[in-house]
């Protein structure tokens, strides 16, 4: 008897349709992932000076890029070991529970739709508001003045919705026009197609830092929205979700004790208990969220306090010249404060 | 009788043809039963997809160019709605402005004038040759960078045109200045106007050709009968050539509007609301449902697509019965 060559075809098909039936479905534990592939992947913000853009080496750096390094450094103990993705809000969101990055260290806001649609916020890293900025020959001195005005703005965002109601609660005309990505907002703006352009305040000022005439705009005075901004993941994964977390929230205790990257290494041998938990050097809070024990000792190394990155790439010395404002520690009159170790 | 034959076919394993197909169905069948027991149970697991309730809530947001009533109280639903209706609207516009470009070309490339033809091809090779993307881009910078401000706007008739847009009147309703903007009247957003020029002229370049291609299909004989009953120039051409025409470049014609239709999402780029900006857009990142938003987008666009090649295959099939040969 010859072997019918159709034969041999359906056994493989039917091997194969039982191979795919049992292939693995969820995503497995992000924790175990990153430690297994040796990377963080972060999803960030595609151009947004100060927060994540590239410097003239072509090198991205800013606020978002040192919040993901302190998690590589945490996680891994190599600052260097990320992966970064420009990601616009489309495909940002889509991303983290698939698995195309790990956290987002971009500037959404956690709102409570998005919070409940799937995504987790570990920890608010910026207290932000939603503002207007105008030309200066504009007659508008306040939000009031807008009346009638064309607004652009980012898709999706959540500033599309603060304009309709705000607007809306103060019975002002408008008419908005929407474009992918904040860059295009910004340039329709400037080239007149809007008379008004609404965004973070800090987005504003990143903006503002890239303009040669930037003294031809003037931001408006009024915030119309609270914009808590930090770093997002996937729901589900609540030992990452952890680990991002405590990361980031030692970066905000290491302020508030006066640790900094230069003096990291003696304060090791600090006899002030909440420096002895914070890096490690007494306690199990690392081992417990599944990391080694001095993770906040290493992110510290690597990217220094809250204050530190603030400076760095926000900071008054930088062309965004932002004030500390609502992200002040409290003791400083702010209300950046971090969850107590202990 | 029949049982010896039965014997012989499972002996001989000569299986009928009708058994192989019914086992290849029943794999199939059950592989994709299996695919999309495996795909919910996935999303369950991530919990990621919640189904399409959010279609009733408040969308919360406007939209800048509406052919139903919608504002920020109205539902998801009606945005939806909106936004197909947007993206019918350009296709059309694009379609119609295409075509019409597309036969003058054509027939250009094909007159006796030398400096006719010359310039209809470059035409051709000029605006098939850059991406359509950069095409919408440059007419959406010129329409805003070269159009004066509001309050210079320019005036003919009872319009208004500045770089908001171009503002038609409506009956008795004439646009006018007011503040910050222009009130009444019907407006033409800047973006509608860059998106159907760049549309409209980069597949009027690949329709040409393929009107062209029709064109030279129609044999001579043809014009030299037209000539002969007294039809000259366009009714010759209008009446004879291009229904004969049509008959080889419609096939080909109506898979260049299916193009023309997909790349319509390109508004997204110049920030006209259609299906592409608010659907795949606004609507997935405020509700975080993705994957269900860019399950409508996608169903839209086929439906689209769907409907594009349904309306050339009637015409097809009626231009068979009549031209046939």
């Amino acid at each position: 008897m010859r072997v019918r060559p159709l034969g041999s075809t359906l056994t493989l098909v039917l091997i194969g349709a039982v191979a795919l039936s049992l292939a693995a479905s969820a995503r497995a534990d992000v924790l175990d992932d990153v430690k297994a592939h040796g990377v963080v992947k972060c999803g960030v913000t595609l151009a947004s000076p100060g927060f994540s853009a590239e410097n003239n080496a072509g090198k991205r750096e800013g606020f978002d890029i040192d919040l993901c390094r302190a998690i590589a450094a945490s996680v891994l103990g190599d600052e260097t070991k990320i992966e970064l993705t420009p990601m616009d809000l489309k495909t940002a969101f889509a991303g983290l529970p698939t698995g195309v990055v790990d956290v987002l260290t971009h500037r959404f806001t956690w709102t409570q739709s998005r919070d409940v649609g799937g995504l987790k916020f570990p920890k608010i890293m910026f207290f932000d508001g939603q503002g207007f900025v105008v030309a200066k020959k504009s007659k508008a001195n306040k939000i009031a003045d807008l009346d009638n005005a064309t607004i652009c703005t980012l898709q999706g965002s959540t500033s599309e919705l603060i304009v309709a109601s705000y607007f809306a609660a103060h019975k002002l005309k408008y008419k908005i026009v929407t474009f992918a990505s904040a860059e295009q907002a910004w340039d329709a703006f400037v080239s007149k197609r809007c008379d008004t352009v609404i965004n973070d305040r800090s987005g504003l000022a990143a903006r503002l830092a890239k303009l040669p005439n930037r003294d031809d705009y003037k931001v408006l005075a009024e915030t119309v929205s609270n914009e808590p901004i930090g770093p997002i993941v996937a729901q589900n994964q609540t030992r990452w979700e952890d680990v991002v977390r405590f990361t980031l929230n030692a970066l905000v205790a290491a302020e508030e004790l006066g640790v900094t990257q230069a003096n990291v290494d003696t304060q090791k041998n600090s006899q002030n208990p909440d420096v002895q938990r914070l890096l490690g050097a007494t306690g199990d809070f690392g081992t417990k969220l599944g990391v080694s024990n001095d993770y906040a000792y290493k992110a510290i190394k690597a990217v220094g306090n809250y204050g530190e990155i603030w400076n760095r790439n926000v900071g008054p010395n930088t062309p965004l010249r932002l004030e500390r404002g609502r992200n002040a520690l409290v003791a400083n009159g702010g209300v950046m404060m971090s969850i107590p170790i202990r | 009788m029949v049982r010896r034959r039965l014997s012989r076919t499972v002996l001989a394993e000569r299986w009928p043809g009708w058994v192989v197909q019914a086992l290849l169905l029943a794999v199939v069948g059950w592989l994709a039963y299996r695919g999309v027991v495996n795909f919910q149970a996935n999303l369950r697991a991530l919990g990621v997809s919640a189904g399409f309730g959010f279609l009733h809530t408040q969308a919360g947001f406007q939209i800048a160019q509406s052919l139903i009533p919608f504002g920020p109280a109205s539902p998801y639903l009606d945005a939806v709605v909106a936004a197909a209706l947007n993206t019918l609207l350009v296709i059309a516009l694009a379609g119609v402005l295409g075509t019409l470009l597309a036969l003058v070309v054509a027939f250009g490339r094909l007159s006796p004038p030398g400096i006719v033809r010359a310039a209809c091809g470059a035409y051709v090779e000029t605006f098939r040759n850059i991406p359509v993307l950069l095409q919408i881009l440059f007419w959406y910078a010129s329409a805003i960078a070269l159009l004066p401000g509001v309050a210079d706007s320019l005036q003919f008739g009872g319009a208004l045109l500045n770089n908001r847009g171009l503002f038609l009147p409506l009956g008795g309703d004439r646009p006018h200045v007011e503040g910050f903007d222009v009130s009444g009247g019907i407006a033409i957003l800047p973006e509608l106007i860059a998106l159907t020029l760049g549309l409209s002229i980069y597949n009027s370049a690949f329709l040409a050709e393929i009107f062209r291609a029709g064109i030279l299909s129609v044999p001579r004989g043809q014009i030299e009968a037209a000539t002969s009953v007294g039809l000259t120039g366009v009714r010759a051409a209008l009446l004879v050539t291009l229904p004969q025409a049509l008959r080889v470049a419609l096939p080909a014609a109506g898979g260049q509007y299916q193009i023309l239709a997909k790349s319509s999402a390109l508004a997204a780029a110049v920030g006209y609301p259609d299906i592409m900006q608010i659907v795949g857009g606004t609507i997935a990142s405020q509700t975080s449902q993705a994957l269900e938003a860019m399950g409508l987008v996608v169903l839209l666009y086929a439906a689209i697509n769907l409907g594009i090649a349904a309306i050339v295959a009637f015409f097809n099939r009626r231009l068979l019965r009549t031209e046939g040969r």
